[in-house]
C-alpha cells in the first residue's frame, strides 16, 4: 500500500507541481497578454493603482441597448468600435461624451462582430432616419483592419434587428477561461512549457505572446519589457499592406459620401497595435517587421476626417509611460483621454 | 463531478486514503464510506435527486426481503412488479413526459383536434437510466431465485449507487457486483497499479480522443446544410470516435477507479470497431447494456426460440427499446431500428455468431477479407451514427440525402479544416494502439507489463503530456444525458 502510494505521489509530482505553479502565478483577472500567453505573473502591475481616478470615473454616454424609441433622440456623436471603444467608464467613448462632442451614442459591441460591416448595414437601414446623428466615429484596430474591410454591402441593420439580437443576448452567457477546468485542462503544460521557454525565445517558441527587451522603462514596472500579441507582427508579415489600405480608404470614401447625403459626418479611428506604437523603443527591432500601414494609409486622399493616432500615441510615450497597459494589448485611459481629446478637436474643427 | 475534473482529482485520494486507512478496520466501515462518498459523489451534480436513489434503492431492498419471506407466486409476482413500476416510473416521468405528451398533441392535431396540455420543465437526474436498470436487475435476479436478497441495507446501498458506475455504467449485475460487498476488500498492488493504468487510459480516450473529435463533430453536424456529403460523411467519423473515446473512456476510468477499491467491474466495451459483422458489434458494444436486455427482456420475450417471425419481432423490440432507452426522441428508435434491420439477416440466416474470438488473434495484422468486413461493419455503424447524432428524424433525413448523393465523392472540406489534422493523426495513432492491444481488456493493459520500467513510464508520461496538452476542450460526457 505505501508503496503504491509512495509510486504514484512520485509519478503524479511533476503534475502537482506544475499545478501549484499555475495556481499561485496564473492569472486570468489581469491583462489578456499574460492570459493569452500563458505568462507567470511576477511583475507587480497594480493598474488599479496606476489608474485609480480613471477607473473611477462616471459614465456619460448611452449605450444603444438603453435607448427608448417612443421618443425621437438627438446625439451629436455616434461611436461604432471594437474592443478600443468598449473601455466603458475610462475608454474614449466616455472622455468624449463628457466633452463638447457630446451627448453620445454607443452602438454596444455585443451587437456586432465588424465595426465597418456595422456601419455599412446601419446606413442601408433605419437608425439614421429614426436618430438625430451628427457625427459618427468608426474605430477599429489595426490588427484586424484586413479582415474587417471584406464587407458585405448590402447587409441592412435596422433599430428592429438591432433590438431583437439585443433581447436574444440577455439569456447569453460567455463562455469565459474560468469555466475550463484548472487541472484537466492545456493551461498547466502551457503554462511550464513557455514559462521556461521565455528564457530562450522572445515568444517561447509558441505563445501567443510576445516579451521584448526596450531601451527605456516604458510602464510602470521594474524592469524593461515589452509584451505584445503575436497577431501585430503576423499581419504585417501576411497582409498585403497597400491593397488592404486602399480597399479600406476606397470604401470609407464611398461610406462617407453616403453619410454627408443625411447630413452625418464620418470620423475614422483606427487604434494602432501596441507593437507599431512602441516599435522604435524595441532593442532588437530588426528581428521584427516594419509596421507599415498608417504610413501608407496617411496619405491617402480622404473626403472623411480621420485621426492621426499613430502620430499623436508615438508622440506620448515619448513624455508619458502606462500609453497601453504592461500586460494587455489595449490602450490604457491615458491614451484613450488623448484620443477623446483629438477626436474633440476634429469635432469642433469640423462645426 | 466529472472524473476529468479538479474536484474528483481531490475527491479521489481522499476517499482511498479514508478506506483504506481508517474504513478498512471492518466490512461495514468499508460499505458505509462507499456509501457516504458515492452520495457525495452523486449530491454533487444535484442534491436534490439523492432523494431519489435513496427511495429508489429503498423500495428495492423492502422488495428484495418481501420476495425471500414470500411464497406465494402472486404475491412475487406483486412485488416484482412494485420494483419495476417504481423504477421504470422513475424513469418514464423524468425521461419521456414530455415526449410523450409532444407526441400525443401531434396525433391529436392531425386529426384536426388541438389539445391543451403543459409540459413540465423537467431536469433528468445524472444517471437515472444506469442505476434504475442496475437496482431492476437486482429484483428480477431475487425473483427469479438466482440471488439471496441482502438483508444489509448499507451494503445494499453501496451497491446501487458505488460512485465510479453510478452515473454511466458499466450497468452491472446484482449476482456480480453485490457479493462483493459481503467481503472485506484487501488491498492487491497489482489490482492497484492496473487500475491506474486504465484511469490513465480512460482520460486519454476521453479527453484527447473524444473532446478533440467532439469539436469538429459539432461543428459539422451543427451546420450540416453547409457541407457536402464527403464532409457529413468525415463528421459522422469524427462523432464515431467521439462517442467510442467518451464512453469507453468513461468506462475505462469506472472500472479502473473501482479496481483502486478492490472491485472489479465487468468489461463494456471489447474494442467494438474492429468487429466484423454487426452481430459482432453488438457483442462488443455497451455490453452491460445489451446484455440487460438479452437477459431481461429478450430471453423472457422468447428469445430465438421461437419461429422467425418471433425472432424478427423480438429482434426488433430490442434494439427499438435500446434506442429508446438512450432518450426520448424519434432519432434515437430510428437508430436501433437500423441496428435491427442490420442484426436480422444475420439472426435470420444463422451467421449471428460467427465472429466470438478477436479479429486476426495472435497475428499482427488482419486478412484482406478480415480487412473489409471491418470497414464494412464499421461503416455500417458510422451511418447509424448519423440518426443518434442528429437533432431530429428531418435533420437525419438532410443528411442523409446528402450522404447518398454525388457530393460523396467529393474531398471533404470545412473552414480551418487543416485544425482537424493533428485529431486525425491522433485517431490514426489511436486505432493502431488499439488494435495492438486488442487482445487486453484495455488497449495498454498488457503493453507495457513486461517492458523496462523506462520505457512503460515513457508511455505514461507521454500519454500524461498528450492528455494534459489537449485538455480543455469542455465536453460533457455524452451518456450523461442519458
Amino acid at each position: 500500500m505505501k508503496k503504491f502510494i509512495l509510486r504514484v505521489t512520485l509519478f503524479l509530482s511533476p503534475v502537482l507541481l506544475a499545478f501549484t505553479a499555475t495556481e499561485l502565478l496564473f492569472s486570468t483577472d489581469k491583462g489578456d497578454l499574460l492570459k493569452i500567453g500563458y505568462i507567470a505573473d511576477l511583475v507587480d502591475y497594480d493598474r488599479k493603482s496606476i489608474f485609480q481616478k480613471e477607473f473611477s470615473r462616471k459614465k456619460f454616454f448611452t449605450n444603444f441597448s438603453e435607448l427608448d424609441f417612443s421618443k425621437r433622440q438627438k446625439f451629436k456623436t455616434m461611436v461604432i468600435g471594437d474592443s478600443f471603444s468598449e473601455q466603458g467608464n475610462f475608454g474614449f467613448t466616455n472622455y468624449l461624451a463628457e466633452s463638447n462632442a457630446g451627448p453620445l451614442l454607443y452602438l454596444d459591441r455585443n451587437l456586432h462582430d465588424n465595426p465597418l460591416q456595422a456601419l455599412v448595414g446601419i446606413l442601408n437601414g433605419d437608425l439614421l432616419d429614426s436618430i438625430h446623428i451628427d457625427f459618427i466615429v468608426v474605430q477599429s484596430v489595426e490588427r484586424l483592419i484586413g479582415a474587417r474591410t471584406e464587407i458585405n454591402q448590402n447587409t441592412t441593420i435596422t433599430i428592429d434587428s438591432l433590438t431583437k439580437l439585443k433581447e436574444s443576448l440577455k439569456s447569453f452567457v460567455p463562455k469565459s477561461s474560468n469555466t475550463v477546468d484548472k487541472l484537466f485542462s492545456d493551461r498547466i503544460l502551457k503554462f511550464v512549457t513557455l514559462n521556461v521557454g521565455f528564457n530562450f525565445d522572445d515568444n517561447a517558441f509558441y505563445s501567443e505572446t510576445y516579451i521584448v527587451k526596450t531601451k527605456d522603462r516604458l510602464f510602470s514596472v521594474d524592469r524593461n519589457n515589452l509584451l505584445f500579441f503575436f497577431d501585430d507582427i503576423r499581419t504585417i508579415e501576411e497582409n498585403p499592406t497597400l491593397e488592404i489600405a486602399e480597399n479600406l480608404n476606397s470604401q470609407l470614401n464611398a461610406v462617407s459620401a453616403k453619410l454627408l447625403e443625411k447630413g452625418i459626418k464620418l470620423i475614422v479611428l483606427i487604434s494602432p497595435d501596441k507593437f507599431r506604437i512602441y516599435y522604435d523603443e524595441i532593442i532588437e527591432k530588426e528581428k521584427y517587421p516594419k509596421p507599415q500601414f498608417f504610413e501608407i494609409f496617411n496619405g491617402l486622399p480622404k473626403n472623411y476626417e480621420f485621426v492621426k493616432s499613430d502620430v499623436l500615441l508615438k508622440q506620448a510615450i515619448k513624455t508619458k509611460k502606462d500609453i497601453y497597459f504592461y500586460d494587455d494589448t489595449h490602450w490604457s485611459p491615458f491614451a484613450a483621454k488623448l484620443i477623446a481629446e483629438e477626436l474633440e478637436r476634429v469635432i469642433e474643427g469640423s462645426n | 463531478m466529472l472524473f476529468n475534473s479538479l474536484d474528483f482529482a481531490i475527491f479521489l485520494p481522499i476517499v482511498f486514503i479514508l478506506y483504506w486507512f481508517v474504513a478498512n478496520k471492518n466490512l461495514k466501515l468499508q460499505n458505509f464510506l462507499i456509501v457516504a462518498a458515492s452520495y457525495l459523489f452523486y449530491g454533487w451534480w444535484d442534491w436534490r435527486f439523492l432523494s431519489l436513489i435513496l427511495f429508489s434503492s429503498m423500495v428495492d431492498y423492502i422488495v428484495g426481503i418481501g420476495l425471500l419471506k414470500q411464497e406465494n407466486p402472486t404475491r412475487r409476482k406483486i412485488l416484482l412488479w412494485i420494483s419495476i413500476l417504481v423504477n421504470l416510473g422513475f424513469l418514464g416521468f423524468f425521461k419521456y413526459y414530455n415526449f410523450f405528451l409532444e407526441n400525443f398533441e401531434h396525433a391529436f392535431s392531425f386529426f384536426g383536434k388541438e389539445l391543451n396540455t403543459n409540459s413540465l420543465t423537467i431536469i433528468l437526474p445524472v444517471g437515472i437510466s444506469f442505476y434504475t436498470f442496475q437496482t431492476l436487475s437486482y429484483s428480477i435476479d431475487v425473483y427469479r431465485k438466482k440471488l439471496t436478497p441482502t438483508k444489509d441495507f448499507i451494503a445494499f446501498s453501496a451497491f446501487v449507487s458505488f460512485f465510479p458506475q453510478l452515473v454511466a455504467g458499466p450497468i452491472e449485475r446484482a449476482t456480480h457486483l453485490l457479493p462483493q460487498f459481503y467481503k472485506k476488500r484487501t488491498f492487491a498492488y497489482s489490482k492497484a497499479v492496473d487500475g491506474m493504468r486504465q484511469i490513465l487510459w480512460g482520460l486519454f480516450k476521453k479527453i484527447v480522443i473524444a473532446d478533440n473529435c467532439a469539436q469538429f463533430a459539432n461543428l459539422i453536424f451543427d451546420n450540416s446544410e453547409l457541407y457536402s456529403g464527403s464532409t457529413l460523411m468525415l463528421g459522422a467519423i469524427f462523432f464515431a470516435f467521439q462517442i467510442y473515446g467518451d464512453f469507453s473512456g468513461y468506462s475505462d476510468i469506472a472500472i479502473g477507479t473501482s479496481r483502486l477499491f478492490g472491485f472489479d467491474l465487468m468489461q463494456n466495451f471489447n474494442f467494438p470497431y474492429f468487429s466484423r459483422d454487426i452481430a459482432e458489434f453488438w457483442r462488443r458494444w455497451h455490453i452491460s447494456l445489451s446484455t440487460w436486455f438479452r437477459d431481461y427482456l429478450y430471453i423472457p420475450l422468447g428469445g430465438s426460440k421461437g419461429g422467425i417471425w418471433m425472432k424478427i419481432r423480438n429482434t426488433f423490440i430490442i434494439f427499438l427499446v435500446s434506442g429508446f432507452w438512450h432518450g426520448a426522441n424519434w432519432t434515437f428508435i430510428a437508430w436501433g431500428a437500423l441496428n435491427a434491420i442490420y442484426f436480422l439477416p444475420l439472426l435470420i440466416t444463422n451467421n449471428n455468431r460467427n465472429h466470438l474470438g478477436i479479429v486476426a488473434q495472435g497475428k499482427a495484422l488482419p486478412t484482406f477479407r478480415e480487412c473489409l468486413m471491418m470497414i464494412t461493419t464499421f461503416g455500417m455503424t458510422i451511418l447509424a451514427w448519423i440518426f443518434f447524432r442528429a437533432e431530429n428524424i428531418g435533420h437525419a433525413a438532410s443528411i442523409f440525402a446528402k450522404v447518398f448523393s454525388k457530393s460523396i465523392f467529393t474531398i471533404p472540406y470545412f473552414k480551418d479544416g487543416t485544425l482537424a489534422l493533428p485529431t486525425l493523426i491522433l485517431v490514426t495513432l489511436f486505432v493502431l494502439v488499439e488494435w495492438i492491444g486488442r487482445h487486453g481488456h484495455y488497449a495498454i493493459a498488457n503493453i507495457s507489463s513486461n517492458w523496462p520500467k523506462v520505457y512503460r513510464y515513457g508511455i505514461y508520461y507521454t500519454i500524461l503530456i498528450l492528455i494534459f496538452w489537449f485538455g480543455g476542450k469542455e465536453q460533457q460526457f455524452i451518456y450523461f444525458q442519458f
